[in-house]
Order: structure tokens, then C-alpha cells, then sequence
């Protein structure tokens, strides 16, 4: 029934995609930097908010399986509602793209390129991400069965390797911020991690077994939790105080690591991670906003779509944002309740009215 | 800059449209002309330094009374 992408995609790569999607930007972004040596403590409570949003989409998904966001919303709300609330989505992938797109250019800029220009940076992820949603979405999920396992390494060993520099001590006082600002963080993880799977609902008609979306979105889930703890724990133990000043606490926690002063230098492992890991996240929101477009319009195919919306991309990501204190002030106190609105009011809704119209109509296909 | 910008722009054109004009897909190639079209605005736009309404500006007035202390 989906004319526009052939591809299907095994649930274990869909697992892999995922873990991928919600680690990514947090690996370098460290989730619940506001709330100082509680982070961790923020990362959990954020997950249990992040279970809801993962429950609506499983039930989403489950009730209409091997179709997208936009042919759910469609069959929910009719064909003129139904589209309005598709652009919605639409809007919020290719702004969720942009923005991802600024703060990987940002890193580079601000790190590894200071003289280069972003435009650069910008051209040629996004050169790179068209060339991965031309060829659909089989082959971004194929890629991070490669790229995972090389995210998950480097964690384990850099974790390691800082062993002799941590001082748990650091931990002390539990709950030293007031309980606000913790719920706050842990809001702001799971609105800004989790919530953004909601464009795996546009992914997830392609699985092999529908059945096991359930399962593998679970699996996904939990082990993007053990990464984020693992990852907070160390930049806590190793920067202490000061994992909340800085902009990039993974890189500089990742600096720390001295051995014998033969083993250094491995921050350029971080920026290689999050060079991989913001490839396939932004290949995901770009694949989404394009198919979803092709597949609201009803085009014949996606693929003339792509570079016009890339370069759509890349002029919102310049737009948005003069300043990188611009992007991390909008993406840790603004978005997480402005995203609201896309990641758990819409599919709320729609999943509301599903239910209240009765079975759904695809019910007997399983 | 602006000469590269067309550069890009009329290649994108020439890599995608004739496809969609050999196959007849009218539609398709109506929405690409518009998105094409759209996109080549904005960016060149942006490359003469022409001030745009930014998107995120109405988001941030609204939310930033709720959260800022």
C-alpha cells in the first residue's frame, strides 16, 4: 500500500535506529546539564515521563499497523482535518531537522573548524543525509547496525579509561537542587529525547513483523537509558561542579582522560560519535519530512523532493539561531514546551479520537 | 555567492526535472517547481542579507513569560 517506499525494515535495525536517534544529540548536548551533579537523577525521572510518550506511540502504531503518520492522521481525522494536522508534523520534522543540522554545525564551528564558515559544516551533512534518503530508509537503518555498535564502544571505554579521574564523591548531596528545576530537566530530556521518536511513527509502517514494534521500540528504549546514565554518571563523577557550565560536558570530560600520557586526546572520539550519530538523526527527520510530504501531496515518488527541502533545511537552521547561548537556551527552556504540542497533544488527540470512533479499520490484516 | 547559489540551484533543477517531464508527472513536477522555487527565495534572500520574519520568534514570546524567573 505504500507505493513510495519499497524497503522494509528488520526490527532489530529498527532497535538500532532508534537507540541511535535518542542518543545522538544527548551524547554530545548531555542531557540535564541545568541541574548540575543531579543530572542522572533527572535522566531517570525524564525516562518514566518518556515511557508515556512511548506507550502512545506503541498504541498508535499498533492499532494502525504498516501505515505512517500521515495516513493515520488521515483516516482519523478525514481527508481536509487530516491534512492540516499532517502539516503540523511535517513542520515540526523539518524544524526538529534544522535544528539538530545548527547544533552539529555549531559544534564543529565552535570546536574542531573556528575559521571555517557554518554554511559549509551545514552543506555537507545535509549533501550527506540527501544522499542516505535517496536511497531510503533500509539503507540509513542498515547503517546503524554499523554505526551503533561504535557509539556504544566508546562509551564503555572511554568510561573506563576515566575510571582513575572520578570521584563519586561528586554525587553528594542527593536532591541539592530544589525539586522543581529537577522536574524541569528531567522534562526537558524526555520532550526533547524521546518525544522526538514520534517520527518513528512515520518509520515504523516499514517493519518487517509489525507485530514486534512493540518489543523492539521497548528494547530501544531501555538501552538508551543505560547509555544516557552511563554517559551522565561519567561526566559527573569527572567534571563535578562543573558539568553544568560547561558547553559540551561529554567533550570535556572526554579531554580528561590522561594515561600515563600516552593515552590522550580522546575528545576527537566524542566529535567522530556525534558526527555519526547526527548523520543518521537528521537522515531520519529529513527521510521523514520528505516522504510525508510526497505521501500528503500523493506524488508518484519522494525523490525530487529531497534536495529542494534540504535546501529548505539549511536556510531554517541558519534562520532560527544567531548564536549558539540562542540554541541552547531555546532547545533546554522553550522547546521542551513548545514540542509538546507535536509529541504528545496531537498523537493524543488523535489517538483519543481513534478510540472513540471504534475498531480501526485495518484491524483484520494481522 | 549568489552566482554559485544559481549554480546549485539550476543543477538541482536540471538533475531532477527532466525525470518527472519524460514520465509526465505533471503533479510531481508542480510541487517541485513550487518547493523548488520557494527554497531558491529564501536562500537567496538570505544571501543578500534581507531580513526574515524567523519562525521561531512568535514560539519564544509566547513560552518565555511561563519559564524565565
Amino acid at each position: 500500500m505504500n507505493k513510495l517506499e519499497q524497503g522494509k525494515i528488520p526490527s532489530r535495525q529498527f532497535t538500532f535506529l532508534m537507540v541511535s536517534f535518542i542518543v545522538g544529540s544527548a551524547l554530545i548536548m548531555a542531557p540535564g546539564i541545568e541541574a548540575g551533579h543531579d543530572a542522572w537523577i533527572a535522566v531517570i525521572l525524564g525516562s518514566g515521563e518518556g515511557l508515556i510518550f512511548a506507550f502512545l506511540y506503541i498504541t498508535l502504531a499498533r492499532r494502525y499497523p504498516s501505515q505512517t503518520l500521515i495516513d493515520i492522521s488521515n483516516s482519523v481525522f478525514g481527508p481536509i482535518l487530516g491534512k492540516l494536522v499532517s502539516l503540523c508534523y511535517l513542520w515540526y520534522f523539518l524544524q526538529l531537522g534544522a535544528f539538530i543540522l545548527r547544533n552539529f554545525g555549531d559544534f564543529f564551528i565552535n570546536i574542531i573548524y573556528p575559521e571555517t564558515p557554518i554554511l559549509v559544516v551545514l552543506l555537507m551533512v545535509t549533501l550527506l543525509c540527501a544522499s542516505a534518503v535517496r536511497n531510503g530508509i533500509a539503507v540509513i537503518s542498515r547503517c546503524s547496525l554499523i554505526l551503533l555498535p561504535i557509539l556504544v564502544l566508546t562509551v564503555f571505554v572511554t568510561f573506563t579509561l576515566l575510571l582513575p579521574k572520578m570521584d563519586f564523591s561528586n554525587f553528594l548531596p542527593f536532591f541539592d537542587k530544589p525539586l522543581k528545576e529537577i522536574l524541569l530537566t528531567s522534562h526537558t530530556i524526555s520532550t526533547l529525547l524521546y518525544g522526538e521518536t514520534v517520527a518513528f511513527l512515520m518509520i515504523a509502517a516499514f517493519l518487517q513483523k509489525p507485530v514486534q514494534g512493540k518489543s523492539s521500540y521497548l528494547s530501544a528504549f531501555a538501552i538508551s537509558l543505560i547509555l544516557f546514565t552511563v554517559i551522565s554518571i561519567r561526566n559527573i563523577a569527572t567534571l563535578g561542579a562543573f558539568v553544568a557550565i560547561e558547553l559540551y560536558p561529554s567533550y570535556e570530560a572526554v579531554r580528561m582522560i590522561n594515561i600515563a600520557e600516552v593515552l590522550t586526546r580522546f575528545e576527537i572520539l566524542i566529535a567522530a560519535n556525534f558526527l555519526l550519530m547526527g548523520f543518521l538523526k537528521i537522515s531520519v527527520l529529513y527521510y521523514a519530512t520528505v516522504l510525508g510530504l510526497a505521501q500528503l501531496l500523493q506524488l508518484r515518488s519522494y525523490l525530487p523532493l529531497i534536495l529542494p527541502i534540504g535546501s529548505l533545511m539549511i536556510s531554517l537552521s541558519i534562520l532560527q539561531f544567531e548564536r549558539t547561548s540562542e540554541s541552547i537556551f531555546f532547545s533546554t527552556k522553550i522547546f521542551p514546551f513548545y514540542s509538546l504540542a507535536f509529541v504528545f497533544f496531537l498523537p493524543g488527540l488523535t489517538l483519543l479520537v481513534s478510540l472513540c470512533k471504534g475498531s480501526s479499520p485495518k484491524k483484520g490484516k494481522q | 555567492m549568489i552566482i554559485l547559489l544559481l549554480l546549485i540551484f539550476i543543477l538541482i533543477l536540471v538533475l531532477e526535472a527532466p525525470k518527472m517531464l519524460v514520465k509526465k508527472q505533471t503533479k510531481d513536477l508542480l510541487v517541485f517547481m513550487g518547493l523548488w522555487s520557494f527554497a531558491l527565495l529564501v536562500a537567496l534572500l538570505q544571501t543578500l542579507h534581507v531580513e526574515l520574519p524567523n519562525p521561531i520568534k512568535p514560539v519564544l514570546e509566547l513560552i518565555k513569560p511561563f519559564v524565565s524567573k
